[in-house]
């Protein structure tokens, strides 16, 4: 996964969590089927609805038996039923009741009712009053008419009557017998004429009044106080109301299943996050143990060491290496490839180093399983706790011998000829050179024989380069075997051969002596017939000799009288030796070719 | 051995180069680091905080519950006291108290509420009908302010259920102050001593719903305790004499007491004017304002129906009735017994009947009502 979209995925993961935990607050707000507070004071007021209407009634029955005698109490019920009212339909607790219908026609048809009533409400207490007036002054009238009638007077009769009616209504409207009390108020007022003041008959008019005020109070109260005493304000509003707290609820009790899904399903998201992250690390952790041990499993030979020196672990190309496995390494210190071939200055200075800058680099000498010494490139590292204190020592270690092999090599192609495996012109240069600086000690001399093959040319354009080569080889086999070991056969370029015969003696004639001897065998082993192949060859060898005049000679100089020399003899027929004369010198220069 | 050393370099590189560390892997790691892991800590905490300490406590809110009027199987007396404490808020009181008088709240700046409610003669102004605005004169009598609080509801016929209603009238009455809300608004937001009193009292500052509850208040403060009366009521026997005392007992005998019950000695109820005989037909030239409650209602049994006035300082407030037709006591306990309760009194019963009224007058603010 590029890193491009692992980030994506992980704003991804992120607003998912986000948008969740939103939700889940959303779901929570809308989980609440009211609000509470408003619950409870919508509820109170209902109830204190309920309560005042029946308040209303018991307050309407008090006065109606003149229990209560001032319309106070009733007047703060009525104001406060008003006040309920009012705060339920513009209040701030039922504003969210207000989208309700049948709440909202509950409550018009509660604002209807209780207009109604408290119309009705005045109309009982104007009434009331009234009432209440006839009845205080009705007996005080009956007292003061009596005295002025006889008793047993037909008047006197139904006024007694009259008043006994209205009082007996007083305490039942329903058994008014209307037609009755006219009848006996017509009969009166027909009295009234016959009365013998004017007083009295003032006084009796206005007892009449008030009779018929009772009659018709009375009767209009009776059906006033039925009204008012039905409290059944507010059961219609609370019946909507809990219609729609119930509807509320359920509607919610959706929204909290919702709620508890979306809040297991991000617990779940979360534990699921939690454990991707836990096995993304534990996978971390294996990747980076499998890389260090690859690491460890490398070419190279590891050691991890302790603190004192002791192995703890090594690897599979130190087992290679060394010829020691792990479970023979293991314990043992790395003394055990100690070769000898260093002494202790030498690790004392490398255990110095080590202590010092950490590290050390080098190469040394160990010894194999097998006792083989070997040489090899090691490298020490100090492992430090956070307090500085070594804990380890790795070692690494490369076997180098092969690389010393190839270095021989390397050194083998530069200084002697591939075709032949003799010395090249380089080599001869160095040891002629040795041999020359030897000589000025030594005052031995040194010959230098120039050999150059006769017709080699021609040979190499008839048969081949390869068949050429053939014969190289055999030369050099042939001349290599007629030399000392001190001697140096060289191929100098082409077909030509050098051969440097060192340590001749102090005497020139004798050293000339010798060089000749050799130059001579030359010659015999070289005209031997070759077998190039399926071919029989002849070749015959010119050859010039030079011998080192004291140790002023040069190596230049003597290859160069060397050639000289070699020239004279292809000048004299081939096939033959010469020695270098510096008469050669002043000789017509050396033709162009062969 | 080069190209072993090379092919080693080259595993150790082809090998996958260290997973990016997933975005929970930061997440862990920046809460493991302790500055982090503090600061969600406090976050925590505060939230809790908040929590506990503030409204977010889930205790179950109470429904303020309403007063409950006292409630007593048999009042032995029809007339209750009045309370010796009126609990107002003082701010509010002195605020309203400071817009009754405010003048320039009339459309010509010269009328308050003072001038027809004056405080200072028992709360009115002492005429037939009151006059507004340019001198204009109203059609009715101005009941007093005193006590108004106790009104059922105000106005003759009541056409206002509360003070706070109340308030627009005068207001806005072309013969009264003629005023307008936006104007009475304007003026007062002029005033910067109105604005700060307004600010402190209310959230939304000047506004009518505030300027009717700052008067309404002052209004409600506008009780007149301790009246000789009311101490006879509380048990002192004393307080009356012996002429008072009869007066009260004619009061309640002959039914004066029937409408003129309760704490204010009516302003409670509603009665027609003229039960036992035709007042306004011996009174003439019948007018709007005498239709009274049907003004309001438009019922035809509701004509000629008063709200029926508080008696608390009568003696102070003539003239009376709504038409202001009865200059003193005496004519209007006569008008009363004659046309309400068919009653002709003694001289010496009427002069009992008035004695007892003009017990009924109270103290504002620790004196009695001039």
């Amino acid at each position: 996964m590029n890193s491009k979209t692992h980030n994506y995925w992980d704003l991804l993961q992120v607003v998912v969590a986000l948008v969740g935990a939103v939700l889940c607050m959303v779901l929570f707000l809308i989980a609440q089927p009211v609000d509470l507070h408003r619950h409870n004071l919508l509820m109170s007021y209902v109830t204190q609805l309920q309560r005042d209407e029946a308040l209303l009634g018991e307050e309407v029955m008090r006065l109606d038996y003149q229990i209560a005698n001032d319309y106070d109490r009733m007047t703060a019920i009525a104001t406060r039923l008003r006040d309920t009212t009012r705060e339920l339909r513009a209040g701030d607790v039922a504003s969210s009741m207000r989208q309700d219908k049948p709440f909202e026609r509950q409550l018009q048809l509660l604002e209807q009712r209780l207009k109604l009533k408290f119309e009705a409400l005045e109309v009982f207490k104007s009434k009331n009053s009234i009432l209440k007036n006839s009845f205080i002054y009705l007996p005080h009238l009956r007292d003061v008419l009596q005295k002025s009638l006889r008793p047993g007077d037909a008047i006197h009769e139904r006024l007694d009557q009259l008043i006994e009616l209205l009082l007996l209504q007083n305490s039942n409207a329903s058994v008014l017998d209307r037609g009755h009390l006219d009848d006996l108020i017509v009969a009166l007022e027909n009295d009234t004429k016959g009365l013998p003041t004017s007083k009295l008959q003032q006084e009796f008019n206005v007892l009449l009044r008030h009779a018929r005020l009772v009659i018709s109070a009375a009767k209009e109260l009776h059906g006033i106080q039925m009204q008012l005493s039905n409290p059944e304000s507010g059961e219609g509003l609370s019946e909507a109301y809990n219609h729609y707290y119930d509807k509320q609820v359920l509607d919610t009790a959706e929204h909290r299943t919702f709620l508890l899904l979306l809040m297991v399903s991000l617990l779940g998201y979360a534990a699921l996050s939690f454990f991707y992250w836990w096995e993304l690390n534990a996978r971390e952790k294996s990747r980076r143990l499998k890389l260090a041990a690859a690491v460890f499993e490398s070419q190279e030979g590891m050691v991890v060491t302790d603190a004192n020196n002791v192995i703890l672990r090594v690897n599979r190309a130190f087992t290679r290496i060394t010829g020691y496995t792990s479970e023979e390494a293991i314990g043992q210190t790395p003394n055990l490839l100690r070769s000898g071939q260093q002494d202790m200055a030498f690790y004392a200075a490398m255990w110095d180093d080590i202590n010092r800058n950490g590290a050390w680099e080098g190469e040394i000498w160990n010894r194999r399983k097998s006792g083989e010494i070997y040489p090899e490139h090691l490298t020490i590292n100090t492992v430090k706790d956070s307090g500085g204190q070594v804990t380890n020592y790795v070692a690494t270690l490369t076997d180098i011998s092969l690389r010393k092999a190839a270095e021989d090599e390397i050194k083998r192609l530069a200084f002697y000829d591939p075709l032949t495996g003799l010395p090249n012109r380089r080599l001869l240069l160095d040891r002629l050179q040795h041999a020359l600086r030897s000589n000025k000690r030594s005052k031995n001399n040194t010959a230098l024989l120039f050999i150059d093959l006769d017709h080699f040319k021609s040979l190499n354009d008839t048969l081949g380069h390869d068949v050429g080569d053939l014969l190289l080889q055999q030369v050099a086999k042939r001349l290599s075997a007629c030399m000392r070991k001190s001697d140096t056969v060289a191929r100098f370029g082409g077909d030509e051969f050098v051969v440097m015969l060192a340590d001749l003696s102090e005497d020139p004639s004798e050293a000339t002596q010798q060089a000749e001897a050799v130059g001579k065998k030359i010659l015999t082993v070289m005209n031997q017939p070759y077998q190039l192949g399926e071919h029989q060859h002849h070749s015959s060898p010119s050859i010039g000799v030079t011998l080192t005049q004291g140790p002023q000679s040069s190596t230049e100089e003597l290859l160069k009288q060397a050639d000289i020399a070699m020239y004279q003899s292809k000048k004299s027929g081939r096939n033959s030796l010469h020695f270098f004369d510096p008469s050669m010198l002043d000789a017509p220069s050396q033709p162009d070719t062969e | 051995l080069n190209a072993d050393q090379n092919l080693s370099n080259n595993r150790v590189r082809s090998a996958t180069p260290l997973p990016q560390v997933s975005y929970l892997g930061t997440l862990w790691k920046q809460l493991r680091s302790r500055r982090v892991l503090l600061v969600y800590v406090l976050a925590v905490a505060v939230g809790f905080g908040i929590y506990f300490l503030g409204g977010a406590n889930p205790v179950l809110p109470q429904a303020a519950a309403p007063s409950q009027p006292p409630l007593s199987m048999a009042d032995p007396e029809p007339i209750t006291p009045l309370p010796l404490v009126m609990a107002q808020r003082p701010e509010k009181v002195e605020l309203g108290r400071r817009l009754f008088h405010e003048a320039k709240l009339s459309g010509d700046g010269t009328v308050s509420c003072a001038s027809c409610h004056s405080l200072s003669s028992a709360g009115v102004d002492r005429l037939p009908h009151s006059r507004g605005i340019g001198g204009q004169e109203g059609g009715i009598n101005a009941p007093t302010v005193f006590n108004s609080g106790l009104n059922f509801h105000q106005y003759w016929d009541g056409r206002a259920e509360s003070l706070e209603e109340q308030v627009d009238g005068p207001l806005q009455n072309p013969l009264e102050m003629a005023g307008t809300w936006p104007q009475a608004v304007a003026v007062l937001t002029q005033d910067s001593s109105y604005r700060s009193e307004f600010a402190a009292l209310y959230s939304d500052g000047i506004q009518p719903k505030n300027f009717r509850d700052a008067i309404a208040s002052f209004e409600r403060s506008l009780v007149t305790p301790n009246s000789r009366f009311d101490r006879f009521l509380r048990g002192e026997h004393a307080a009356l004499n012996e002429t008072e005392r009869e007066g009260y007992r004619l009061f309640k005998r002959i039914g004066c007491v029937s409408c003129h019950q309760g704490m204010g000695i009516g302003g409670n109820v509603y009665q027609k004017l003229g039960i036992m005989e035709d007042y306004f037909a011996q009174r003439g030239e019948v007018n709007a304002a005498d239709f009274g409650r049907f003004n309001v209602t438009q019922r035809e049994e509701d004509r000629f129906f008063f709200k029926v006035p508080s008696l608390r300082n009568v003696a102070l407030t003539a003239p009376y009735l709504h038409d202001g037709k009865a200059a003193t006591l005496d004519e209007v306990v006569r008008i009363m017994a004659r046309y309400q309760l068919g009653v002709r009194l003694q001289t010496n019963e009427e002069a009992a009947v008035v004695a007892f009224l003009r017990s009924l007058t109270g103290e504002y603010q620790g004196r009695p009502l001039q």
